[in-house]
């Protein structure tokens, strides 16, 4: 799984070799699936996610009124399910570029300046490594307060380190290149290097970490939702799991269980066939081996 | 009866864009106790072709053509077991020093002494004997047996390498860049191990280098390979003072003299040629001061001269029939 | 072994419980409001109380005080009282310890040998329909959470087969004894632990795969083969052992992930471990058990990684002789 750093020629290259990656090609769909119902919720609802019906409509299987049946306070399963991806889509992505964000930034300060600074930071990303991930987002969202931003920085606070490991050894690296100490030689100061040199060979790395990291907020939002630590007023579908669980009805309701679980798997995998897809990509060899 | 024999041998690589062809109608022999020098640049397929002898060519390679012959025998015959069974006991590869080309994890004595434990000499006093006396010989001292490759210097575990091609006293030894990437004083110490090793076990061995003067120290003939085409087959010192293909002249006159006259060193212009789809012709054609017309349309024939082959359209009297 | 390097790993496990414990202090201190109003949400609670507790649990020292305060009650294993329970919170954890470890013991060992057979194979045979058969199930896996198992296989094997119990670990007030008991646990075990070995086995094949593979593209492979050794041999003798290296590792950076499995698993099947404990904590807002809970898992985490980095100085000579790893490409 070792990204390599080069800069990709053509971007041309990239996308074809991309699209004729099954597993590229599969994720995105099922992506771009999931990017349409959050775009069309409005429309695509029946009734609003968060009303309930009357209560002779309690549990209902599905119908011509409730496309997915209701769930046991008469809310429509269906409408759920579409507003859901909205939450685990902006979660996602927004977590996703904090922590890509503040890992490379540590990660490059940490690589470019080395001795003291880099011991110091890589201590504290270590440190932050070894805490039990699950454990400290239950405890800090316990602490904070249930919102869904108190979930994006919980979910950051605990996701940035791997990001910052893995830029810094690209960092490491690519110093030792002589592209990087032919042009220092040439009496580069450090910014120049870093913004010239360094860091458009990181954005590979920055990328494939990107993507890994939006699948494991997903996951996370997911996990502290259905552990009751979801923002109460906006409902994902980790949240709906939790109330299904809670309910004592899950198992004379498959309506209710199965789309939420449905979704947050589907999305997953897209997102880690998309990862794979540019991981393989990116691998040294990998071009060369499919004769592009 | 020769101990090897290479006919027609062509090697492919099949490309999603295309095939490329690294080995292409290579031809030698090697006669027992003979050793036969491969030069060429890097790329040119001398490894391909080593490769194959021993069967390893894999996918996306594949063997297209021709018949690699050991003792009367068709290689291509042969089941992987058969392959197995030879390799190590029969024929043996000493290949380029490289991090990790011994098992980091397993110590040197262990690695050497599986050679005999997979053919079958499971008698433990024998194998242990025979790996000291190896050590010995390759000058390592056997109680070094049990430290670990990372223990090592780059030297030492390219000793270590010989020994463990040796100690089954093999019929044939392929060197493939033995001692490219290491430092020229160990360079001048391997050569003079091979070339006893060479003496005392009476080897046939087949030796790949970049580098001409390698080549004289141990063999007597030479096979100049170009593109995956042999272009030339001489004695080393007839090669030497009178190469007969543009390319082999090119070559010795890229690498300077240590006696005789000095000369200017000259590099060869223009870069080796792409192997994927490449042109009906000569491939040198392209970076030949010498090329005329024909040399542009067709793949020139060996031809023989004073027991000597060369590749080459200025020495072949015959029209391209394309 | 290597004294050297022993020494600096305990040295550091050291200096990172040092500072989980302040984390630990920190995070419960940062509590927006008054701590000890969070923890009794109880309008009942008179302001007189309130300050009684505050004494008692040295609210009113400045920070620094406060935190020798609880390094003190700590070292002598006092974790402070649970709301929930009424009981030591040192007392409560204690007794669901046993019950963890049992869970996640079978669950890792399971998901160990299944997974690093499936994956060496699937490295081994790489590019072949096997390979990418064991790939696509495993990236599947991986994308499902642990509590999805859980419901997924309660929803199947306890609802609608009926062949397990809905949770628990025993049945209640069965009055079974003896080898009866035993097997009324391990039956009450089987859906919570393949719930956690169906989750962390999707990751743990894909790591042995790609750990495999690259192994199987090293220079030492080819020496092996081209000294003819047979390719089982290839396989169990050079390649394997190289690959266990990373492994382990791997899997010594991912026991503060596998945390997460285990809550979620527990949760859904009401095992009464430290898991759901942690669940109930949260629910009930009970923070000196939650905090309690917090500490043991990431003393536990930073013990089972000494732990793996004494197993990788047995495997790894270059660790054992030199105290570090030799970098070698």
């Amino acid at each position: 799984m070792r990204v390599n750093s080069y800069k990709l020629q053509k971007a041309g290259d990239f996308w074809a070799m991309f699209f004729s990656h099954r597993m590229g090609r599969t994720g995105f769909l099922i992506f771009c699936f999931f990017i349409f119902l959050a775009l069309f919720a409005p429309i695509l609802r029946t009734v609003p996610p968060e009303i309930s019906g009357s209560a002779d409509r309690i549990l209902t299987g599905p119908d011509g009124i409730s496309w997915l049946g209701t769930d046991d306070l008469a809310r429509d399963v269906w409408s759920q399910v579409i507003f859901g991806s909205r939450v685990s889509l902006i979660i996602g992505f927004v977590t996703a570029i904090i922590t890509v964000f503040t890992g490379t930034l540590v990660g490059l300060v940490a690589g470019f300046k080395g001795g003291i600074v880099d011991e110091i930071l890589m201590r504290i990303v270590d440190f932050f490594m070894m805490l039990p991930h699950l454990p400290l987002m239950i405890v800090l969202a316990a602490v904070m307060g249930a919102s869904i931003w108190n979930i994006v920085i919980v979910i950051s606070i605990v996701s940035w380190p791997s990001t910052a490991r893995l830029v810094r050894s690209q960092v490491l690296s690519l110093k030792e290149r002589p592209f990087v100490e032919a042009i220092r030689c040439l009496g580069a100061n450090d910014i120049t290097m870093m913004m010239s040199e360094i860091l458009p060979n990181v954005f590979p790395v920055m990328f494939a970490q990107g993507v890994l990291m939006v699948t494991e907020t997903i996951y996370a939002e997911s996990v502290l939702s259905f552990l009751g630590l979801g923002d109460p007023t906006t409902i994902s579908w980790g949240t709906m799991l939790h109330f299904c669980f809670e309910s004592g009805a899950m198992a004379r309701s498959p309506w209710w269980v199965f789309p939420p679980i449905v979704c947050i798997v589907s999305l997953i995998i897209s997102f880690s066939f998309l990862g794979t897809a540019v991981t393989d990509i990116l691998t040294p060899g990998y071009k060369e081996k499919m004769g592009y | 009866m020769s101990l090897l024999e290479v006919k027609n041998l062509c090697v492919d690589y099949e490309m999603r864009r295309g095939t490329a062809r690294a080995v292409n109608n290579v031809n030698f022999t090697l006669e027992k106790g003979e050793t036969l020098g491969l030069i060429g640049e890097s790329g040119c397929g001398k490894t391909t072709a080593a490769m194959s002898i021993l069967g390893f060519v894999t996918s996306p390679g594949r063997i297209a053509e021709g018949e690699v012959i050991f003792k009367g025998k068709n290689l291509r015959n042969f089941t992987d077991e058969q392959m197995r069974q030879l390799r190590g006991m029969s024929m043996s590869i000493v290949r380029q020093e490289a991090q990790n080309a011994l098992n980091p994890v397993l110590t040197v004595g262990e690695q050497i002494g599986e050679v005999l434990r997979e053919h079958g000499i499971r008698n433990k006093i024998d194998v242990e004997d025979r790996v000291d006396s190896l050590l010995e010989m390759v000058g390592i001292s056997p109680e070094r047996k049990k430290s670990y490759p990372f223990e090592f210097s780059g030297g030492m575990r390219q000793r270590v390498m010989i020994a463990l091609a040796a100690i089954a006293e093999p019929e044939l030894m392929i060197l493939d860049e033995p001692i490219t990437g290491l430092d020229v004083i160990v360079q001048r110490q391997l050569l003079n191990l091979l070339n006893d090793l060479k003496n005392k076990m009476n080897l046939t061995a087949l030796l790949i280098a970049h580098d001409l003067s390698v080549i004289a120290e141990m063999c007597s003939r030479v096979a100049v390979m170009y593109g995956g085409f042999i272009v030339e087959k001489a004695d080393v010192v007839d090669l030497y003072e009178k190469p007969l293909h543009p390319y082999s002249k090119a070559l010795i006159e890229s690498y300077p003299r240590i006696h005789g006259e000095k000369k200017k060193l000259v590099s060869i212009p223009g870069s080796p040629p792409h192997l994927l789809s490449p042109p009906e012709s000569c491939l040198f054609a392209e970076r030949c001061k010498k090329a005329t017309e024909k040399c542009f349309r067709c793949i020139p024939e060996e031809t023989i001269i004073d027991s000597r082959m060369v590749r080459c359209h200025l020495y072949s009297e015959e029209e391209c029939n394309v | 072994m290597n004294i050297k390097f022993v020494a600096r790993k305990i040295l550091a496990s050291f200096l990172t419980l040092l500072a989980i414990t302040f984390v630990n202090f920190a995070i419960f201190r940062m509590v927006p409001g008054d701590p000890i109003r969070m923890m009794f949400k109880d309008p009942r609670v008179s302001i007189e109380d309130i300050e009684a507790m505050k004494v008692k649990y040295g609210l009113d020292k400045p920070m620094m005080g406060q935190y020798i305060n609880y390094m003190k009650n700590l070292a002598k294993g006092e974790l402070g009282i649970s709301f929930w329970q009424k009981k030591p919170v040192g007392k409560v954890i204690a007794e669901r310890i046993p019950r963890t470890l049992g869970l996640i013991g079978l669950s890792l060992f399971l998901a160990v040998v299944i997974g690093t057979i499936l994956g060496a194979v699937a490295g081994w045979k790489g590019g072949s329909k096997t390979d990418s058969a064991i790939m696509g199930i495993s990236m599947t896996l991986y994308s499902v959470p642990s509590f999805a198992f859980g419901i997924l296989l309660m929803l199947a094997f306890a609802y609608h087969f009926a062949i397990f119990p809905l949770g628990g670990i025993e049945t209640p007030a069965s009055g079974f004894t003896g080898i009866r008991k035993i097997f009324d646990i391990a039956r009450h075990m089987v859906l919570p632990s393949f719930s956690i070995v169906l989750w962390y086995i999707g990751q743990y094949i894909l790591i042995t795969r790609s750990s495999m593979k690259d192994v199987l593209s090293q220079p030492y492979i080819v020496t092996a083969r081209a000294k003819g050794v047979r390719e089982r041999r290839i396989l169990t003798r050079h390649a394997l052992r190289n690959a266990f290296l990373p492994l382990i590792t791997i899997t010594g950076v991912n026991i503060a992930f596998m945390t997460g499995g285990i809550i979620e698993a527990e949760t859904v099947f009401s095992w009464p471990g430290l898991g759901r404990l942690f669940y109930d904590a949260v629910m009930k807002r009970d923070y000196p058990l939650l905090q309690g809970c917090f500490l043991v898992f990431a003393v536990a985490v930073v013990i089972l990684n000494f732990a793996v980095d004494l197993l990788y100085t047995r495997i790894d000579p270059r660790v054992r002789i030199n105290g570090e790893a030799v970098n070698e490409g």
